[in-house]
């Protein structure tokens, strides 16, 4: 009897829906990063709001890749529904500790998909993964630094200024 | 697309069958055929797979409930519309579960074969 099913598609059912489920988490991420942006500008943090733009842009980037992977796999890619965009922030501070929030939770659910792969010896899907734990790496790095900056400038006098001022120019380097 | 009786050919496979209906392989033509509430139909392995989606998202309590309406529930994939009642509606998602728990089972044992060294 032939295997219909893997004819079909390289990606188990679990697999398959993790990896939608991501596709909603970056989508999600880059809305939520939208609305970071939209703050920032509108309270005149201009660096920060392109700062946040380009993050978002990065996120809608890793959520096409993840969705053309299911559909190149033969799987079922589903375009998904975001709601709950947070829009309101109480601080300048409060924007950037979402935003690494947001990047620790999107590094624990890949990583959550890895284990899975690993289970069911998904090689091919780990292979793909591993671009993703890369940029994690720096994704993470960048919200920490960022949030960092809050406490070696300090936020009195023209602390946000300066802060605003330098966010656009953290990098990271792994070497 | 509704076949007339190709359950009786020689040339496919017992996936999953009960009392109500089953589900049959051709390798030859990659397709499957689901028999049930008195026809057959010729479906892709996708188009079975989308079938099954919607099947399990049926809210039967919801159904059962409904005072103003007959519990049938309608449901349209590329060229079948099925008209189910509840019943018929948990007698399918047996027949639904049984053959994709038969076509991961093919999945292993195909896999556990392909992986054996040909001496």
């Amino acid at each position: 009897m032939k295997d219909l099913m893997r004819i079909k598609t390289l990606l188990s059912a679990e697999i398959e829906t993790l990896l939608n489920q991501q596709v909603k988490k970056e989508a999600h991420s880059s809305a939520i990063y939208l609305s970071m942006a939209s703050w920032c500008d509108r309270n005149g943090f201009e660096g920060s709001a392109d700062f946040f733009f380009k993050q978002s842009n990065e996120e809608r980037d890793h959520q096409l890749k993840i969705y053309k992977y299911i559909l190149d796999m033969g799987g079922t890619a589903i375009s998904p529904e975001v709601n709950n965009i947070k829009n309101e922030f109480s601080t300048f501070r409060e924007v950037f500790e979402d935003a690494l929030d947001q990047e620790i939770a999107i590094t624990q659910s890949f990583k959550n998909i890895v284990a899975r792969c690993h289970k069911e010896q998904d090689y091919v899907t780990l292979e793909f993964l591993n671009w993703f734990l890369r940029e994690q790496r720096e994704e993470e790095y960048i919200a920490r630094r960022a949030l960092e900056l809050f406490d070696i400038i300090g936020e009195s006098g023209t602390g946000y200024w300066d802060i605003d001022k330098n966010i656009g120019n953290i990098k990271y380097s792994a070497e | 697309m509704l076949i007339e009786n190709p359950i009786t050919s020689t040339e496919l496979i017992e996936v999953f069958i009960t009392s109500k209906g089953g589900v049959y392989q051709s390798d030859k033509e990659n397709c499957l055929f689901l028999s049930f509430s008195g026809k057959t139909s010729k479906l892709s392995f996708q188009s079975l797979s989308d079938l099954k989606k919607i099947i399990d998202k049926v809210d039967l309590g919801h159904m059962c409930t409904l005072i103003e309406h007959a519990d049938i529930e309608i449901i349209l994939l590329k060229d079948n519309c099925y008209v189910l009642s509840g019943i018929e509606i948990i007698y399918l998602k047996e027949i639904l579960h049984g053959a994709f728990t038969m076509f991961r089972l093919n999945h292993i044992i195909t896999d556990c074969l392909n992986r054996l060294v040909v001496s």
